[in-house]
């Protein structure tokens, strides 16, 4: 699919400190934003690839256009979003914002935030939701204190040129004790040929307070490769809750190595419920650091790998104060040839005291052209600790297809049931456009390798 | 050579961690060779000359876990020998004295926890035996005791022919530095016990390949009690059909000692079955890191495969990693695995005192439970005293 | 001399500050049946092992006492040394260890030179009687057991450690009617003129075999009213709420 749209600004292919100015500029950053921008370059261009995890071998940088920006200014409403935008959205099924209701979308096209609209209601609550570019400017100081503080740029190669070249993306600023009811949404998708997704998110919940943010993506197919190195940061501040949701369908000729990091403070609470479904390679694992006693972190997940498709993804949590729990729950289905990896990390720290720690994989392999690996890493170095994992790997039962054909359904449907029915636990946690898109991508690529 | 990791799948190449390396100083050489090669055949000092080189180039593997990197190498003991207890229903030569015994090393070369302890075991063994089964009586039991700051080094070879059978036990103890290379070879409807007691070793790795050839049977008990680092690498090959092998590991560990086990079920041919089973108590500042790695390749239909590992941390200062990976390329299989840490159930102690037990008996009732279906089975197959002998390594003595 | 008294107890959870028990008395002589009931939540389980010495409960008010010694600071193996034992409302398994094992171990600490081979006599002649086969002392404690198999588990151990104050908590519980016939038959046995048993339970069912001297009724962690097995049939027609506030 082609979309013809203008492109104002087109960074040339390769990285240097020039064009990270003309990035910064571009977007009439604060000096210490460039200052911070281009130390990341310097520990990009110093620092080895991960060590582990999917090749990435054949990932140029050089072919990647790092900053887009289309030809317009930010709208307000959606009927101010120019048409060649709106129409390339229709095309991708994502119906128009205003049908549904939603607290307000920040859509980025192209590494930029086009379409604004945050409700009054947000507003008068004193809940901040902006997108990232406009955040550094109009609240300096309260983005300074957070920006890359959960996740250093020090973290792994693609943590630093993230921080280099980071573009769009929301900022989320929750005050003391707001329970934002709506969960606020934000789009991304890669328009152009070679282009990078650099997205930002920001997430700050103040003591006592409540939020649910759902990030979603999808993105058309091109030959060139595409390179997705967003970011996600969120800081749980005591007794806060916060529930972050991704369904990821990147378009399967990307290279998906995103850092999702949160850190929650006493009593706070982070949910992580994820689904991924596209990009041919993927590292991904969202880590929740438990800094304060008594918090806690559940983790649901979804991988799905299908031909051409190398996954390699997980979760990570730290146990690093007494009474803290956490949950994972990582689910994988692989068919058609691909691959599902599932690289868990649980460490429990010598002061990690009545921590109570589980880990459960399943894997379901629907054929024997796929592979599914678990490799989970368990460190417990409290002795006052209560840590569980188990992992199964299995197939689809044929009694159960059989007796569900006695009850009339197809052999496919009777499949198709089975596999949602495995996926269940997670697709009950997204919102319901969600879920039926995580439905009809089942029902798709089941149909297009079994049928 | 049969790598140790080896991830691929189609097209797709994952990223394998190789660790960084370090080199010893005085590690052996060309005059620790000499020596070694004295009495040896010369098909055999061929062999074990060709590989020379590839040693002195490769550095020791600097393993983080268990700070391998402050290993010291000590003098290597080029007259040890391994004393032969008992032994009945077998034949038991030289190893390099055997031109059978060096085709199967041939056949079966492997990586192991890393190729230079394999390289050092095949080099410089001091000595070693080829073991072959004679009947349905075969039993054999090794035995060697440390001797004072040396390093031993051993290679044996152990062949259980067509429908046979063979127990062995191997007791090694008191080494500060041993170095041991076993290699099993299964063939058609064979049956094998291995029982390994390695206890007060100041540095121990073990290598051992078990190559199952149809409808084999081996079941392997490790018990283990290191006293700096004891790091055991077993590999299963179910190459053939039918095949059977359990590993089950018992340990404890003390003071600052740190167990590093690896144990790889290598599933490639349909029906076989597998199981990897550990449980470890760590008192004082001890760590453990036990890896189980079970594999299924495509085609290796219903394979039967798991692995659990259970490990209790009886002080504040003790670490227990646990990594249960599973790599499945087959789907019409049961594979499963589950790993738990923890402290002695609270409860569990509680009730025990409420019956009269202190507190310390209580412990030791428990940590006792905890190796008690394991022992059960090392009296069962090789009798009462390697039960009671094993019953004592692992809960005699203890803090 | 009393056997056990408890004076003005005042109990809450380690991890937690809400008292459960606030203010219990209770005295038991030598030779007496007592039972405990009361509705569920009103600390009858916490009272039976804060005698114990479960280190989950803390003792923030008041004293108990076994045999005119104080033992509110002893740990639980001293206390059941001393002579007290609890059979547990749902006794822990303990994975690979024997019950045969485990008692022989608790007999030789409890009573220092005795004879194993009476020990023996005892667990067997206990089993049997329980209608257990001589092979259910070789499974390991509490493993796999029924509810039913745990209680008679417990009572073997009564048996043969003989104490002088057997509490039992909610022993009942998971019993069909032979099987609670038998094991209050054990119980009966042992009564004595030295040795007092404390029923605790919400159900009057064990009362009618195991006939109490002494009832008392706990609600909201204080004991609200005591009386003779009578207050057992008042119980039942008026329930506990009404009988506490009489």
């Amino acid at each position: 699919m082609r979309v013809n749209v203008k492109y104002r600004k087109r960074t040339t292919p390769g990285l240097g400190p020039a064009i990270i100015r003309e990035i910064s500029e571009a977007k009439d950053e604060p000096k210490w934003m460039l200052e911070h921008r281009l130390k990341c370059l310097e520990i990009f261009q110093s620092w080895h690839n991960p060590r582990f995890g999917v090749d990435i071998s054949d990932l140029d940088l050089g072919k990647i256009v790092a900053y887009l920006r289309p030809d317009v200014k930010k709208a307000h409403s959606w009927d101010e979003v120019p048409e060649e935008i709106r129409e390339a959205f229709e095309k991708l099924g994502i119906p128009e914002a205003e049908q549904k209701v939603l607290a307000g979308v920040g859509a980025q096209y192209d590494s930029e935030a086009v379409y604004q609209n945050i409700k009054r209601e947000l507003e008068s609550l004193g809940v901040i939701f902006l997108d990232m570019e406009t955040a550094v400017r109009q609240y300096p100081n309260l983005v300074k204190t957070y920006f890359m503080q959960v996740v250093k740029p020090t973290l792994h190669k693609y943590a630093a040129l993230h921080g280099a070249v980071w573009s769009g993306g929301s900022f989320v600023y929750v005050p003391k004790g707001v329970k934002v009811s709506l969960p606020l949404q934000g789009y991304f998708m890669m328009g152009a040929p070679g282009s990078g997704q650099f997205e930002h998110t920001l997430i700050v919940a103040e003591e006592e307070s409540e939020v649910a943010y759902i990030e979603g993506c999808s993105a058309p197919r091109y030959n060139v490769l595409n390179l997705h190195a967003g970011m996600v940061e969120i800081l749980v501040k005591p007794g806060a809750k916060v529930k972050y949701v991704t369904i990821q369908n990147w378009s399967k000729n990307t290279y998906n190595l995103n850092t999702k990091v949160a850190v929650v403070e006493k009593d706070g609470t982070i949910e992580w419920v994820s689904g991924s479904f596209g990009s041919m390679k993927t590292m991904l694992y969202p880590a929740s650091i438990l800094k304060g006693p008594g918090a806690s972190s559940s983790f649901l997940s979804i991988t799905y790998a299908g031909k051409g498709q190398h996954l390699d993804t997980g979760a990570k949590v730290i146990h690093a104060a007494p009474h803290t729990s956490s949950i994972v729950d990582a689910r994988s289905i692989s068919m058609g040839g691909g691959w599902a990896f599932y690289r868990g990390l649980l460490h429990i720290t010598r002061e990690a005291r009545d921590a109570k720690a589980s880990v459960r994989c399943s894997s379901l392999m629907l054929d024997n052209e796929s592979r599914a690996d678990t490799l989970p890493i368990i460190e417990v170095l409290n002795n006052e600790a209560d840590v569980g994992h188990e992992a199964r790997i299995g197939r689809i039962s044929e009694e159960q297809v059989y007796y569900l054909m006695t009850r009339g359904l197809s052999e496919m449907q009777a499949r198709e049931l089975i596999v949602r029915g495995f996926f269940e636990p997670i697709s009950r946690e997204l919102p319901i456009e969600y879920a039926v898109e995580l439905n009809r991508l089942i029902a798709l690529e089941l149909e297009s390798s079994i049928g | 050579m049969e790598k140790t990791i080896e991830l691929s799948h189609e097209d797709f190449k994952a990223v394998v961690p190789s660790p960084e390396r370090f080199f010893v100083e005085h590690d052996f050489g060309v005059e620790e060779f000499e020596k070694v090669v004295r009495d040896t055949s010369p098909l055999w000092k061929a062999y074990k000359a060709s590989l020379l080189d590839e040693y002195s180039t490769l550095g020791f593997p600097a393993w983080k876990r268990s700070k391998l990197a402050r290993l010291e190498l000590p003098t290597l003991e080029s007259g040890a020998g391994i004393e032969i207890r008992e032994a009945a229903g077998v034949n038991v030569v030289k190893l390099e004295e055997s031109r059978e015994a060096l085709e199967i090393v041939k056949l079966t070369d492997f990586e192991g926890s890393d190729r230079k302890f394999v390289l050092q075991s095949t080099v410089f063994n001091a000595s070693g035996i080829f073991v072959k089964s004679e009947d349905e009586r075969g039993m054999l039991t090794l035995k060697v005791r440390g001797r004072g700051k040396k390093a031993l080094v051993f290679h044996n070879v152990f062949l259980v022919r067509r429908g046979e059978k063979l127990k062995v036990v191997n007791l090694f103890e008191g080494a500060s530095y041993a170095s041991v290379l076993n290699r099993y070879v299964v063939e058609e409807g064979g049956e094998l016990s291995v029982l390994n007691l390695r206890f007060n070793n100041t540095f121990g790795f073990t290598n051992e390949l078990y190559k199952l050839g149809s409808q084999a049977k081996v079941t392997v008990y490790n018990v283990d009690k290191p006293q700096d680092l004891h790091a055991p690498f077993l590999m299963a090959l179910f190459d053939s059909e039918g095949a059977e092998c359990v590993f089950k590991s018992g340990f404890t560990a003390l003071g600052t000692a740190m167990m590093d086990a690896m144990y790889v079920l290598r599933h490639r041919a349909t029906e076989t079955r597998g199981k990897v089973e550990g449980s470890g108590v760590l008192f004082d500042a001890a760590a453990s890191v036990f890896r189980g790695n079970i594999e299924i390749a495509k085609g290796a239909v219903n394979t039967e495969t798991g692995e659990s590992i259970n490990v209790v941390l009886l002080s504040p200062q003790a670490r227990a990693d646990s990594i249960p990976a599973l790599f499945v390329e087959e789907n019409e299989v049961t594979a499963s695995h589950a790993a738990t840490v923890g402290a002695l159930k609270e409860e569990g102690l509680y009730y025990l005192m409420s019956r009269g037990l202190d507190v310390t008996t209580a412990i030791r009732l428990v940590v006792g439970g905890i190796f008690e279906p394991m022992l059960q089975e090392i009296g069962d197959i090789f009798g009462n005293k390697w039960q009671e002998v094993a019953g004592n390594v692992l809960t005699g003595a203890n803090t | 001399m009393l056997l056990l008294e408890v004076e003005n107890l005042y109990v809450r959870l380690k991890e937690e500050d809400r008292s459960i028990l606030n203010g219990v008395d209770l005295k038991i002589e030598p030779g007496q049946v007592h039972a405990i009931m009361g509705p569920n939540g009103s600390g009858k389980s916490t009272l039976a092992h804060t005698v114990m010495g479960n280190p989950n409960y803390v003792v923030t008010k008041g004293d108990i006492r076994f045999l005119g010694e104080s033992i509110t600071d002893l740990p639980p193996d001293e206390r059941a040394r001393r002579g007290i034992l609890l059979s547990f409302q749902q006794p822990p398994e303990i994975p690979g260890v024997r019950i045969r094992n485990f008692l022989s171990t608790a007999y030789s600490l409890t009573k220092p030179g005795s004879s194993l081979l009476e020990l023996d006599r005892r667990m067997r002649s206990f089993a049997q009687d329980l209608a257990l086969t001589s092979d259910f002392l070789s499974r390991y404690v509490n493993v796999g057991m029924s509810g039913g198999e745990r209680k008679k588990s417990e009572v073997i151990q009564i048996g043969v450690l003989e104490p002088k104050l057997i509490i039992l908590d909610e022993i009942d519980s998971g019993l069909d009617v032979d099987a609670l016939k038998q094991v209050s038959k054990k119980i009966l046995e042992m009564k004595s003129s030295e040795r007092s048993i404390l029923l605790i339970t919400h159900y009057s069912r064990i009362t009618s075999y195991i006939i109490p001297d002494l009832v008392h009724v706990l609600a909201g962690g204080k004991i609200v009213a005591s009386g003779g097995p009578e207050l057992i049939a008042q119980i039942e027609e008026k329930g506990y709420i009404e009988v506490g506030t009489a």
